[in-house]
């Protein structure tokens, strides 16, 4: 079957590609079973946004590698759930795959009631992953213990539990506006007084704190960004958490702490490849070969930088490690809400 | 201020310098012809673009983006005008007098009076953002959720000025355009509302779905007996011309200059877009109307002005938040605003004093691509007009399938289609039975927009961050919405209609329709009150007084005694009954067997001559059935790549 390129927006990626084309072949079997196919990719927001510039820079390095065709397939809805709900639909034959957060894969509702799509699908690879930061108007203080906050949101689903679970691990009362329009609103309101801070991600977080406007006041991380020196951090041993606590008995420190590391993973930005349980094993590994080559190609990174998104590739074998984390991290938080209902 | 005008003129002369020049008329161009296209959106058009340009100079860049923002606002109108299918959701206020008024006869002039609206408009919109540039920050953070909240009801308010024959009705369209605005979830929860189960509804209904069903598919569902659009046309109006198209610009100067105040005022405020500013400009136009308004909506070219300067005057509003905050006002802002980081631009401060330069280039560039579009509009207005004298019955076929694709391919989503389909019925029905249907639209089109910022604004209130004395534009708003009210109590033709025709409501069908209406806003009322927790105590008192309006509406209308025109209003034309069947069918087909067989299916059955059935007519048919398929399968295999559910026959099949 001839290989072309009809979508005019696939095209220009792929123009913008070719000149630093380089690359690793793919095991012979697996070269045979991917060449010649159509590869969809599922891009579960509108065209224009981070997740669509991802995807068409991924999907003709994809065409590259395999000898595939790859298009990809803009499918906007219900945060997600319309194009998961496609994805692992898909046929066992089917060279579906879907780019996506990780935590909007596990914290999706799904239509059968069950709690995770965890088992619907696979991970081929993680492309990029940072931490989530908080951030303000210029000047704003987050080490001042019971003072009160208020954060802007999306929806009382929707980051209410970061900024909770966040301010009780520092001491602060934060309290959130549920119901604005989309990041650039909950912006707008910071900048007009409504709200006082606002989560995103390490990279927006930056790129708003350029303007001059806005700073950032916390990475929910762990550790220290080389690429946001001198902003702290929310948990491990020397962030705001282990110092807010460090005056209260074991217990309660020990706790702070463990509140502090699980804002920190619920809001870690982990974007990564999925494709459905139900393909066929021995595609999906072919597939998950290609991944690997495709997201740590110097292409795939130059096409994405270019355009302002960062790529920071994981293992495999770290993969493995966040999925076991992530599968962890939805009972600890239950735990949490219940007692945190059982104190209110 | 010399630095100032310094700047500016630096800006003007990256634009007006050779090769530069080249590159907002290609910019132009381009977005012209993709407003044409189906499949290439504005948004489409800019991603792509920002790939192509990755490695362009930066002045360059703003170039070619200033004109792609400018440049395909005014050709959504065109498709408006010519055959009542918007272009995109904010040219639908355009089509409600603008198609009326190609069908008078008078295509040439409502072409050239649109693009005279446009090029005013984005000029005074270019002018003000010129002129404010330097002190715009603090004025930009004065609009809150307090302040949109107040401008939707003001847009709202106007719907009173709307003419129609039955005060009721018209409250009652309205009613249901707000219930039906809320379908989707809850804003503050998130928690889905009205959806029935349907991931796809999440988002609410789709607007461009919803506007392409009620006003394209209703009025195609007549087209299909006709030869041509002329035929139901005044035959050649001796008063159409370009030039009188020009001059009702200037002739309705007030409403010009006043929508397009609105028009830079909205784009000013983040987050609110061109679709809000046509229709408040739109209502504002007939409220504000001294004398005669029962012609609005049948082809008064006011309201034909009104809606297209606001449209591109709120393109130059709309630059300032994300010039001075980077705050995008829609989603071919947030890709302007990728483009501006990606090339090194940072919005905020520095485009306000160290990169002026770079802002007047995006500026002046998008005022170019705008005046072109414009002279493009005028100068192409007499042939542009001859469409219209297509024969109807040839073109009909591929407007409809290109309509129904078009809405699959917007979102990706076949459940689009089965939402026009709906609204297409509806709108075909309203007009049946004189429902008036400008209201149901402008609060289709507001209700979400004030339910939204009536939720924050009601949280702000909650978290102690309301100060209401603080906010002086809310007052002026607040005082604009009085003053309006009271301007119409003082005027005392509450309807606006000069003459009042007392409607001829039948007895059987007409009150089975609001009866059927009643239940729809009942089902949804019950499902409200049993769901409690996502659906707000303003959504289930909209859901009450719907119901309540819509069986009064009822009770009226059995009561009513058949008036002698009732006969025409009462059984369906014949011509329209096999339209109106496919139509309805489409959706089923659609299900059962894909989307492009369904299509194929459908066009046969449209184009099927059933009076003579003859060997050469079924074959001739399913020619036209094979075609409408094939294109359409290769349109969104290949073109759009949408991604369709299997058909429930592939299901049947493979279980």
């Amino acid at each position: 079957m001839p290989k072309f390129s009809s979508l005019p927006l696939t095209l220009a990626a792929a123009m913008a590609v070719l000149p630093s084309i380089g690359f690793a072949d793919l095991s012979a079997e697996c070269s045979g079973k991917l060449a010649d196919k159509r590869l969809l990719v599922i891009v579960p927001n509108a065209a224009g946004g981070g997740y669509d510039t991802y995807g068409r820079a991924l999907a003709p390095v994809f065409e590259q590698v395999a000898g595939l065709r790859a298009d990809v397939v803009n499918m906007p809805g219900a945060g997600g759930i319309v194009a998961l709900t496609r994805l692992t639909t898909s046929g066992p034959d089917d060279l579906v795959v879907m780019v996506e957060n990780i935590n909007d894969v596990l914290g999706a509702e799904r239509p059968d009631g069950a709690e995770s799509w965890i088992d619907k699908v696979r991970m081929l690879g993680v492309f990029h992953n940072e931490p989530s930061a908080w951030f303000g108007r210029t000047g704003t203080l987050l080490d001042t213990p019971g003072t009160k906050f208020v954060a802007a949101a999306i929806s009382s689903n929707e980051g209410v539990v970061e900024f909770k679970l966040g301010g009780q691990a520092i001491g602060l009362n934060i309290d959130t506006i549920a119901g604005y329009g989309g990041s650039k609103d909950m912006e707008a309101a910071v900048l007009r007084g409504e709200a006082d801070l606002v989560s995103n991600s390490l990279t927006t977080s930056l790129k708003r704190a350029a303007s001059g406007d806005l700073e950032i006041l916390m990475l929910l991380s762990d550790k220290p960004n080389p690429r946001a020196p001198g902003v702290p951090h929310l948990a491990g041993e020397d962030g705001l958490a282990a110092e807010y606590a460090k005056t209260l008995p074991a217990e309660d420190r020990a706790l702070h702490i463990e509140r502090a590391g699980l804002a920190a993973d619920m809001s870690f930005d982990i974007r990564a490849i999925f494709s459905s349980a139900t393909m066929r094993p021995d595609l999906q590994a072919c597939l998950e070969e290609a991944a690997q080559e495709v997201i740590f190609s110097d292409a795939f990174r130059e096409v994405a930088e270019k355009q302002g998104r960062p790529v920071t590739p994981m293992p495999a074998d770290e993969v493995a490690a966040v999925l076991g984390r992530f599968a962890t991290l939805q009972s600890r938080l239950q735990d949490w809400q219940e007692s945190d209902a059982a104190k209110q | 201020m010399s630095e100032y005008l310094l700047a500016l003129a630096q800006g003007a002369g990256n634009v007006f310098s050779f090769p530069n020049i080249l590159i907002p008329m290609l910019g132009t161009v381009i977005a012209m012809f993709s407003a044409f296209l189906p499949g290439i959106g504005g948004t489409s058009l800019a991603t792509l673009m920002l790939l192509l340009t990755l490695n362009w100079d930066p002045v360059q860049v703003l170039l070619l983006f200033g004109a792609l923002t400018g440049g395909a606002t005014y050709m959504g109108s065109i498709t408006a005008i010519l055959f009542n299918i918007p272009g995109n959701a904010s040219s639908a206020a355009v089509l409600l007098d603008g198609h009326p008024m190609s069908r008078m006869g008078l295509p040439k002039t409502a072409i050239a009076a649109a693009a005279t609206a446009s090029a005013v408009g984005s000029v005074l919109g270019v002018l003000v953002l010129i002129c404010i540039l330097p002190i715009v920050r603090p004025f930009i953070l004065q609009f809150g959720p307090l302040e949109r909240l107040l401008l939707g009801i003001w847009g709202l308010t106007t719907i009173i000025a709307l003419p129609n024959r039955s005060a009721s009705k018209a409250l009652a369209a309205t009613l249901l355009g707000l219930l039906l605005a809320m379908v989707g979830s809850d804003p503050t929860s998130g928690q889905p509302r009205w959806t029935f189960g349907s991931f796809s509804l999440y988002d609410g209904l789709p607007v461009i779905a919803v506007l392409l069903g009620f006003f394209t598919l209703s009025e195609v569902m007549s087209w299909r007996a006709q030869v041509s659009l002329s035929g139901s046309m005044q035959s050649k109006n001796q008063r159409d011309s370009t030039r009188a198209g020009i001059r009702s610009v200037f002739t309705h100067l007030g409403v010009t200059l006043r929508s397009s105040v609105l028009g830079t005022l909205v784009g000013v405020i983040p987050g609110v877009g061109g679709t809000v500013a046509s229709f408040v400009a739109y209502g504002q136009t007939v409220q504000a109307t001294k004398g005669d308004r029962s012609q609005f909506g049948k082809g008064d070219i006011r309201g034909l002005i009104a809606p297209e300067a606001a449209v591109d005057a709120k393109d130059g509003g709309s630059l300032l938040p994300l010039l001075a905050f980077g705050l995008p006002g829609s989603e071919a802002g947030v890709i302007l605003l990728s483009v501006l980081m990606i090339h090194g631009f940072v919005p905020g401060l520095p485009m306000l004093t160290t990169e002026l330069t770079f802002s007047f280039t995006l500026i002046v560039a998008l005022l170019f691509s705008n005046i072109m579009t414009s002279a493009v509009g005028i100068t192409s207005a007499p042939y542009l007009a001859r469409l219209t004298s297509l024969r109807i019955d040839r073109i009909v076929l591929p407007v409809l399938v290109a309509s129904l694709v078009t809405v699959v391919q917007l979102h990706g989503s076949v459940t689009d289609l089965y939402i026009a389909v709906f609204f297409g019925v509806l709108g075909y029905l309203f007009g049946q039975f004189d429902w008036p249907r400008i209201p149901f639209v402008i609060a289709f089109v507001l209700g979400g927009f004030i339910e939204d910022n009536f939720a924050l604004t009601q949280e702000l209130h909650r978290v102690d961050r309301l100060d209401i004395w603080g906010r002086p534009i809310a007052f002026v708003i607040f005082g604009l919405i009085v003053f309006s009210l009271l301007w119409m109590v003082r005027k005392g033709d509450g309807n606006g209609a000069s003459t009042k025709i007392k409607a001829h409501m039948p007895r059987g069908l007409g009150t089975l329709f609001a009866g059927g209406l009643t239940a729809i806003a009942g089902v949804l009322l019950l499902i409200s009150v049993q769901s409690g927790a996502a659906y707000s105590l303003f959504a289930q008192s909209v859901a009450a007084l719907t119901t309540l309006v819509c069986l009064i509406v009822t009770l009226r209308a059995w009561r009513q005694k058949p008036g002698a025109d009732a006969a025409a209003l009462v059984g369906l034309p014949e011509t329209h009954r096999l339209p109106l069947a496919l139509v309805c069918l489409l959706p089923l087909g659609v299900f059962a067997l894909g989307l492009p067989v369904a299509t194929g299916l459908f066009a046969a059955a449209w184009y099927c001559k059933w009076q003579s059935l003859t060997r050469r007519v079924v074959l001739g048919s399913l020619l036209v059935g094979l075609i409408c398929a094939a294109a359409a399968w290769y349109y969104l295999d290949e073109i759009a790549i949408v991604l369709l559910p299997d058909p429930a026959v592939t299901w049947l099949w493979r279980n």
